[in-house]
């Protein structure tokens, strides 16, 4: 077994209190996350993504509501934390880099009011010496630090998102979630954050929970894949082994509907059908209405999570 | 900087054009004021008076543009006139006593409605559901669903009559002149507290529903959802991220509730007899003062603009958006 994992999520249980009564948007999921490890975590819009995301640093608001499960943080229960230790916890321990940098910056504020504001409400530093660590930080994402007094208008998308994650380094946290961060950018820009977030982890060695509905970007970036379909882990595995042989039907459509850059030409093949309605989800195997393999025993059963393969989980009566 | 030359220039000519509208409008009325108002006076009117109102309009027998040519120049020079009222005071001179009351009173009133609605709407939408958040807009706009001239009339009869506790009427008791002395200044905040009262109970509910609104729509934006993953106080998550947005659009209500403010609170200052710019207006009206008139629409369009342009002036502070255009 590897070493005790830096992030520990179990049984993760997320409602949504709905006039028409609880929508569970994300379903008693697990996965564990090693130190120094990149676990992507892949699904179409409004699989939970997200949501996991939010939930592991409690930023969920009503009517949002954690109903079951523990968040583990280097074996500190982060679900019983009190409005002081959570304040601590958060940006020191664990920092988010969030979807779309324009929504995620104060409009009002200069840049480098934004990166010295996480160091002052945490470290004991003047607002002078917080200034000049943020110049530093933004050098480190290899912006100019005469931008500290711009405001976020006046950059660039992928100098905003740039900006985003020297906010997230600006205390050295020893863990990133990271939700889509490059969803908003062009291809090119794409790239040149995905590099230097992988630089930067490998100078300044934290563990990441990559969030995205693209497997082919966290391809050759993570370690390890966890593949979220309505709120309910569909399969995790090495990143490798997930590739090479995707054992779940959802998975293989998923690789199947984007192109591979080697290899022979193919025909795209999609998945049909739509995500679920998570206020009125499938019985049984909630994939089975679009699953093109799907018997009998997935309408009425739920698959459980469980190893089909060396460090190879999935949900699925299949295996 | 550009951007606040270039909204200058704007009130520059806007203030031309009212300028213009005012010389225009009387000569524009079948007949004309100055001639009704010779026949209504006829007898009782000082021959000076008469002169005044004269030289007011400018009805000499020059050509338009010639009358026109003068006013400017008399406006531009400061010189409005003589009160036909208040003969023979200075037109800029009866303003100048109001304006310095009516800023006192509706100013203090504003500011003091706008800074305290404001903080009760960040605080109410920052506790949302919380009791401060469901008693105090209903309450609050009860009251000011209420006829202004009703509440005020309500709380001068209890509050000052029957209770005793304020005083009925004027500005300072009558049994003292302006001095800065601690008993005029004291008697000036007692009459002062009354009628500021009305004005804010009547404008604070609008104030604070405002800025709740604006704030429910500032905390579902995602800066401060990571203000929160930042961990920062909520204090700093309030003021700077949340309420810093949120008061944009209150402060453009502002600047029209100031720029309102020197037009007097007409209904104020009639109910409490408050000698402001209002007050003034109406006495002006009853007294067919033309001149007095004038002079008032003049320094009440001047308000609007200049306070127009104050708000412009905040709003490059507060938005950085609005810089550099």
């Amino acid at each position: 077994m590897a070493p005790s994992p830096i992030l520990s999520v179990q049984d993760l249980r997320v409602e949504f209190m709905t006039p028409a009564g609880p929508v569970c948007a994300v379903d008693n999921v697990s996965f564990d996350i090693a130190p120094g490890e990149v676990l992507g975590l892949a699904g179409e819009s409004g699989s939970g993504k997200s949501t996991v995301a939010q939930a592991i640093m409690r930023l969920l608001r009503p009517p949002a509501v954690i109903t079951g499960g523990h968040v583990y943080f280097a074996g500190q229960d982060v679900l019983s934390m009190n409005e002081e230790q959570l304040r601590a916890f958060r940006w020191r321990k664990v920092a988010l880099v969030f979807q779309s940098a324009m929504n995620a910056l104060n409009p009002v504020l200069t840049i480098g009011d934004q990166i010295a504001d996480p160091i002052i409400a945490h470290d004991r530093v003047t607002p002078a010496q917080a200034m000049e660590r943020a110049a530093d930080l933004l050098k480190l994402v290899n912006i100019d630090p005469t931008r500290l007094t711009s405001y976020p208008h006046q950059l660039s998308g992928g100098m905003r998102q740039r900006v985003v994650i020297a906010i997230a380094m600006a205390l050295k946290p020893p863990f990133l979630i990271m939700d889509e961060p490059t969803t908003a950018l062009d291809v090119v820009v794409q790239r040149e954050i995905l590099q230097q977030i992988a630089e930067l982890k490998e100078r300044l060695g934290f563990s990441i929970l990559f969030i995205t509905h693209d497997l082919s970007l966290i391809a050759e970036f993570s370690t390890r894949i966890a593949i979220l379909y309505a709120g309910k882990l569909a399969e995790t595995a090495r990143a490798k082994d997930l590739f090479s042989d995707p054992k779940h039907p959802y998975t293989q459509g998923l690789l199947g509907s984007f192109p591979s850059v080697r290899g022979p030409r193919r025909r795209l093949q999609g998945i049909p059908g739509t995500p679920p309605d998570m206020r009125n989800p499938p019985s049984g195997c909630r994939f089975h209405p679009r699953c093109p393999q799907a018997f009998a025993t997935c309408q009425t059963e739920q698959p459980a999570l469980r190893e089909i393969a060396p460090e190879h989980r999935g949900a699925c009566h299949l295996y | 900087m550009r951007y606040l030359l270039r909204q200058l220039g704007l009130y520059f000519i806007a203030a031309w054009a009212s300028l213009t509208l005012n010389f225009l409008i009387p000569r524009l009325m079948p007949g004309d004021p100055a001639t009704a108002m010779f026949a209504r006076f006829r007898g009782q009117l000082q021959p000076e008076a008469i002169d005044a109102l004269r030289k007011a309009f400018g009805f000499t027998d020059a050509p338009l543009y010639m009358q026109y040519i003068t006013y400017l120049r008399h406006t531009l020079t400061g010189d409005l006139g003589l009160s036909i009222a208040h003969f023979p005071a200075k037109v800029t001179d009866v303003i100048a006593t109001g304006l310095g009351w009516t800023m006192l009173l509706s100013g203090a009133a504003v500011l003091v409605s706008f800074a305290l609605g404001t903080l009760l709407g960040i605080i109410a939408t920052w506790k949302r559901g919380g009791w401060l958040d469901s008693v105090m807009p209903p309450v609050l706009m009860f009251l000011g669903a209420f006829p202004y001239f009703w509440l005020a009339m309500v709380s001068l009869y209890i509050l000052g009559f029957v209770l005793g506790a304020f005083p009925l009427r004027h500005a300072y008791s009558d049994t003292l002149s302006p001095e800065w002395s601690f008993e005029f200044i004291g008697s000036v905040l007692s009459h002062m507290v009354l009628p500021a009262l009305s004005i804010v109970i009547a404008t604070i509910g609008g104030w604070m529903l405002g800025m709740r609104s604006a704030m429910v729509t500032v905390l579902s934006e995602e800066y401060i959802t990571m203000a929160q993953a930042k961990g920062l106080s909520q204090w700093r998550v309030m003021f700077s991220y949340a309420a810093r947005n949120a008061l944009l659009p209150n402060v453009t209500g502002f600047g029209m509730a100031l720029g309102f403010v020197l037009a007097g609170s007409l209904l104020t200052e009639i109910v409490f007899s408050y000698p402001g710019q209002g007050y003034l207006l109406i006495q002006a009206v009853r007294n067919q003062d033309y001149p007095l008139m004038q002079g008032i629409f003049l320094t009440i369009t001047l308000a609007v603009l200049g306070a127009n342009f104050l708000v412009d002036v905040v709003y490059v502070f507060l938005d950085p958006r609005a810089r550099g255009r």
